[in-house]
């Protein structure tokens, strides 16, 4: 009944024409910088903070909450139609929703990426609203060595989304690993690979390699390839509705990347790119024809979409009821709220429950008015495929490079998009694929820095991680993922001898 | 054309307007003011940059614009201002990190932050606070000394990352009372925080400002702030002063100019920020987010400065060891 009272209290303030309006500008805003390549929530949340302080503390954050969950939305549509990730955890969706545009399905894969957001999204706030003590509980207690055990699980369960050979991706994982070391190592404050340019003091920024190794080198290899992406004829409402055997695949995988994605996201750091990563290799592994993966399979665009939505809904929790943002756009937002005299913590949903439960609620409207605002915008983006590639593709590299250029203002990452789309190039004519060493890229330095960190405070003590129960147990998960991974095929080959 | 009508139009403005400022202001203000932030947007330092930009505009009648050059631990935007023309319209927002603890940190800085700059005006300064977790049952400095006496080398502290103020500050405090702790880096204060918090560390420093939630809730304890005085916001916390005399680790800001600069425009600029610090709406809006309000003079800050640079040499030797 509290529940429910609470509920009702939220929506009254989310229902207001005030905030209705400010969560409407929020979410269109955020669909808009999430299909933009290189502009982030990170920059549009900064450069609306001076314009925030006017309004009351409670539309001010449904506006910028609605600006950090909404560019996940627009993120994958760049992916699909270009093979250009809008946001990082987009690039995921580059993997299967780029062939099925290739395919001429491009108006599907946008449907499925909106409703699968959607879905994501309504289970990462029914997570937050039920699940809220059991969550905090968790966040609380992990560290780490929880982890280093959550990465470890990812990059094992991921490793395998190269769709070719399992050694090509493994050497892929490998490279993007020690690409990864380029930075000033958390550790010991050691240089690694810097070259003493204070530009790469923090290392590679991860939307200039994606955006190069997915987005500039697809351009590059677009210049060998005459004819490009088959087009839809008429996109009518139809031509988008996906078919009967899509629907179909679409509840199971929708279902389990949101559940990965409510986990991931609710644990401070870890981020909507882990969870769209994560949730893709499970839907691989658990797949009876994997070998569909990275060719237009459904199941790659629905678990990811629907992981790193329910991820942007729930990394709210950590930021608001432990005062600990997970991200940089969660920090300013916390920032943000600080400034108003609300103090993000354990006693927020107590002291500012209209504020609390008015975001929870305006969630509901927001990814309401998303849908409602995407599945139009659909007929617009499919239609971008047919301007000319003579002047869709150096507009895309103009755009790249604004994008780039614009997260630290700094000429050497416009440098380094092409640096990357170069490598890209090279790699996807040699027939490697640069999604793993994305994957390698963004997991290893994390791995490293909560490895490392795990043995500092236990002394050099490996089993310390097996002895904490909720490490040991995804540590075990882990190896049975392993074990599996490489006994199957085995398995699948005596079989095959043992038939006549 | 139109653009030399622009320019007559504006320099007509500027003497116009120059009759009612104050005649010392009137040599340097008649073009944009620029203050290079080398950290982002919406951080406690971007936040009095904005407000002291926003009270400049407003009584001298020229704009004073914030720019977030980020990056590299806050190289990128120091290098942009020891770049740029000393002719007092770019200043340097600098802070304990990027012109205290980066100078003897980072070996190869592409530019001196003796020599590239002049100290204007030391504003603010941010008492951090030395927290534990409430397991261990303590209360002061002087409890975590005797426990960490009695359990050599194994208590952790947390901060916020290698070379940090939350860091070295530390590392200053074991040196002067001879304790032996592990310092565990994280990616950010509030990360380390959380570690406070599920019992992976036992101390962490921390801003003050950003940790009122988890004091309230019990979450954290505090033992000690690293500012000179007690913070008024906590009165009952003791100052490390107290167990450590002369003791102050509280991160501050200083606004530099590059060499060079009209040593005239410097000081006009240092009382400019003095009079801004008196506005009460600042003061009231500084209070606000925890900030110790210092506004000294330029030769002040100039020795204030010379004296952290050495501070944090030291400490940054000391965590070498």
């Amino acid at each position: 009944m509290d529940m429910l009272a609470n509920m009702a209290a939220g929506f009254a303030v989310a229902l207001s024409w005030n905030t209705l309006l400010y969560c409407l500008i929020g979410v269109t805003l955020g669909t808009f910088i999430g299909v933009l390549p290189g502009i982030g929530s990170l920059a549009a949340v900064s450069m609306l903070l001076p314009v925030v302080f006017y309004l009351e503390p409670t539309t001010a954050l449904v506006m910028l909450a609605g600006v950090f969950y909404g560019a996940e939305y627009g993120g994958s549509t760049a992916s699909i139609l270009l093979n250009l990730p809008g946001t990082a955890s987009a690039a995921v969706t580059c993997l299967d929703g780029h062939p099925l545009a290739r395919q001429g399905r491009a108006g599907v894969a946008l449907f499925v990426t909106t409703i699968a957001s959607f879905f994501g999204a309504a289970v990462g706030i029914l997570v937050l609203t039920f699940a809220a003590p059991l969550l905090v509980h968790l966040a609380r207690n992990f560290t780490s060595a929880e982890f280093f055990a959550v990465i470890l699980l990812g990059l094992v369960s991921a490793a395998t989304i190269s769709s070719g050979s399992a050694l090509r991706g493994l050497t892929m994982v490998l490279f993007g690993l020690l690409l990864g070391t380029v930075a000033i190592d958390i550790n010991s404050g050691a240089q690694r690979f810097t070259f003493g340019i204070p530009a790469l003091y923090d290392g590679f920024s991860i939307v200039v390699v994606a955006m190069g190794l997915f987005g500039v080198s697809e351009v590059m290899l677009s210049i060998r390839r005459p004819g490009g992406i088959a087009q839809q004829g008429r996109i009518g409402l139809r031509s988008m509705i996906p078919s009967r055997a899509d629907m179909h695949t679409f509840p199971a995988p929708a279902t389990r990347g949101a559940l990965i994605g409510s986990f991931i996201g609710a644990l401070p750091g870890a981020g909507q790119t882990i969870a769209a990563f994560l949730s893709y290799g499970v839907e691989k592994r658990v797949s009876r024809r994997p070998e569909r993966f990275g060719k237009g399979a459904i199941e790659g665009i629905a678990a990811p979409e629907s992981a790193n939505n329910a991820a942007s809904i729930t990394a709210f929790l950590p930021t608001l009821t432990l005062g600990i943002p997970g991200s940089a756009t969660m920090a300013l937002i916390l920032g943000a709220l600080m400034v108003y005299g609300i103090t993000p913590g354990p006693m927020l949903i107590e002291r500012n429950p209209e504020l609390f439960w008015g975001l929870i609620a305006s969630f509901w409207i927001g990814n309401i008015m998303l849908t409602v605002l995407n599945i139009p915008l659909i007929n617009l983006w499919v239609r971008l495929l047919r301007i000319p590639y003579a002047y869709l593709y150096p507009t895309i590299l103009v755009l790249v490079c604004i994008g780039v250029f614009s997260v630290n203002l700094n000429v050497l990452d416009v440098v380094l998009v092409v640096g990357f789309g170069l490598l890209g190039y090279a790699l996807r004519l040699a027939g490697f694929e640069p999604a793993p060493l994305l994957l390698g890229f963004i997991l290893g330095p994390l791995l490293e820095e909560n490895l490392r960190r795990t043995l500092l405070v236990s002394r050099g003590d490996f089993l310390a991680m097996l002895e904490r129960p909720l490490s040991g147990t995804i540590l075990a998960i882990t190896a049975l993922l392993l074990v599996w991974a490489l006994a199957a095929p085995l398995w699948r080959a005596l079989r095959a001898r043992g038939a006549p | 054309m139109m653009n030399r009508r622009t320019m007559i139009l504006s320099s007509t403005a500027t003497v116009a307007l120059a009759g009612v400022r104050p005649l010392a202001a009137q040599s340097w203000t008649s073009q944009p003011v620029m203050l290079i932030n080398p950290f982002s947007a919406g951080s406690a330092v971007d936040v009095v940059a904005r407000l002291l930009a926003d009270n400049l505009t407003a009584r001298l009648g020229s704009p004073f614009l914030v720019e977030n050059r980020t990056g590299a631990s806050g190289v990128i935007g120091t290098e942009a201002v020891a770049r740029a023309e000393a002719d007092g319209t770019t200043f340097l927002v600098g802070s304990s990190g990027s012109m205290g603890i980066n100078p003897s940190l980072l070996p190869d800085l592409p530019y001196d932050a003796r020599s590239d700059f002049v100290a204007v005006s030391h504003v603010v300064s941010f008492p951090q606070a030395i927290c534990v977790a409430p397991r261990l049952g303590i209360t002061t400095l002087d409890d975590l000394a005797e426990l960490a006496r009695s359990r050599p080398g194994e208590l952790r502290f947390g901060s916020s990352g290698e070379g940090s103020t939350s860091h070295l500050a530390m590392e200053l405090v074991n040196a002067e009372l001879g304790l032996d702790m592990i310092h565990v880096p994280y990616r950010g204060g509030s990360l380390a925080i959380q570690a406070l918090i599920s019992g992976e560390i036992d101390v962490a420093t921390e801003g003050l400002p950003s940790l009122p939630g988890q004091i309230e809730a019990g979450e954290v304890i505090p033992i000690a702030v690293t500012s000179h005085d007690r913070s008024p916001n906590y009165p009952e916390v003791r100052a490390v002063s107290e167990t450590i005399p002369g003791f102050d680790t509280a991160a501050w800001i200083i606004l530099f100019a590059r060499s060079g600069t009209d040593p005239q425009v410097v000081d006009t600029f240092a009382r400019e920020l003095q009079s801004s610090l008196e506005a009460p709406e600042v003061r009231a809006r500084l209070d606000e987010i925890g900030a110790v309000i210092h506004g000294r003079t330029q030769a002040d800050t100039v020795a204030f400065h010379q004296a952290e640079l050495e501070k944090w040499a030291r400490a940054v030797e000391l965590a070498k060891r």
